[in-house]
């Protein structure tokens, strides 16, 4: 009878710490937090790519790393106000710094950020000279033409 | 009236120049030689940026899949590459007589596909040249329809584009160093044509739904770079 007793009380107690080991693990759904979606100035999204956060102030490192979504999404959950930094960099030439504003009280809306780079942006800002240049152009052609035209 | 004319001439050049140069980052093998001796040593450079051939920038490690030399007869090596100041670079070694090809692969960590992949034709010295032995068949691809080391100014090259070995529809970019770009269209059925203006080497890029890829090649000078 002892020996079935002292079986009884080993079984016992293995199975009641074998719980009491393990880490136990949970999670919650945060209504919180702030998201930046990257994308190539043609639209298409900048998936995959690498993300470092960095908080306020700069300073011990990135807040968080990681990777892009396949729609080139990536949220995170800032823990105290001001701008944060958020940049997206494909490896292969483009990368976007976007800068997240965060205050108190305030809702974080969803953040989009555009990779354009100098080049493009020095092009399309030459671009946009030849655009106004040439509908002035244009205008002057047709005043001049309507003045020549009411004097004949 | 006449003053305004020339304004708007000045203006509609202006902008089409201005288009030409608005060009996504490309990426691109460039090689010491394209006509190599069997056995010799040649130097490979992972090149990007907007201004083929020079290199803007260097690739990030992570980006990087692979950089391979597919020999005559189906056998695959990868060719090692270290970062130097605005590319990578390393040495390959056609041991076999015939078409070689350098493929770089470019697909991100967790991506589902190569983002980007390129390939440059090297041909061993007194070797058959085969257009056949253009094609690697997997992948996105962009594969001459004539040998490319016969070519001379003023011939006209089929170009075509390859998804996984089947034709398909893409436009294409052609930048020939040291002179102009042109835009090409090739379709399933048809061909581009692309008219050899030029002697040296000559990048073509396309991309199809955010997947880019490139062919250097070179067009022999007279006398020159020829097997």
């Amino acid at each position: 009878m002892r020996p079935f007793a002292l079986k009884v009380i080993t079984v016992t107690i293995v199975a009641a710490t074998g719980p009491a080991l393990a880490h136990g693990v949970h999670h919650r759904r945060s209504e919180e937090g702030t998201a930046v979606r990257a994308a190539y100035d043609n639209g298409s999204p900048m998936a995959f790519c690498d993300v470092t956060v960095s908080a306020p102030g700069g300073g011990e490192g990135a807040f968080q790393t990681g990777t892009t979504d396949r729609n080139g999404g990536f949220a995170f959950l800032p823990d105290t106000n001001g701008t944060w930094t958020v940049t997206v960099d494909d490896g292969m030439g483009h990368k976007v710094t976007a800068r997240v504003l965060i205050e108190a009280g305030a809702s974080a809306p969803a953040e989009t950020a555009v990779a354009v780079d100098p080049l493009h942006r020095a092009i399309v800002g030459v671009a946009l000279l030849f655009g106004i240049f040439g509908l002035w152009a244009l205008f002057a052609g047709h005043r001049k033409a309507s003045f020549s035209g009411s004097d004949t | 009236m006449h003053h305004a004319a020339r304004l708007i001439h000045v203006y509609c050049v202006g902008a089409v120049l201005t288009l030409g140069v608005a060009r996504a980052h490309q990426h691109w093998i460039d090689l010491d030689t394209f006509a190599a001796a069997q056995g010799a040593d040649v130097g490979v450079r992972i090149c990007s940026g907007h201004y083929f051939p020079k290199s803007a920038l260097m690739l990030k490690g992570n980006v990087l899949k692979s950089v391979e030399l597919l020999s005559p007869g189906g056998a695959c090596a990868t060719v090692p590459t270290t970062p130097a100041e605005k590319s990578r670079s390393g040495t390959l070694k056609p041991c076999k007589g015939g078409v070689h090809i350098v493929r770089l692969t470019l697909q991100r960590p967790r991506a589902p596909q190569p983002s980007y992949e390129a390939k440059t034709l090297l041909l061993t010295q007194g070797a058959h040249d085969d257009p056949a032995s253009y094609k690697v068949g997997r992948g996105l691809e962009l594969v001459p329809g004539k040998a490319v080391s016969q070519l001379a100014r003023g011939d006209e090259l089929p170009l075509f584009a390859l998804l996984d070995g089947k034709r398909v529809a893409a436009a294409l970019e052609v930048l020939v160093e040291g002179g102009r770009g042109a835009f090409l269209k090739t379709t399933a059925e048809q061909p581009a044509l692309l008219r050899i203006g030029r002697t040296g080497r000559c990048l073509v890029t396309t991309s199809i739904k955010g997947r880019g890829c490139s062919l250097v090649f070179m067009v022999p000078s007279a006398g020159k770079e020829t097997p």
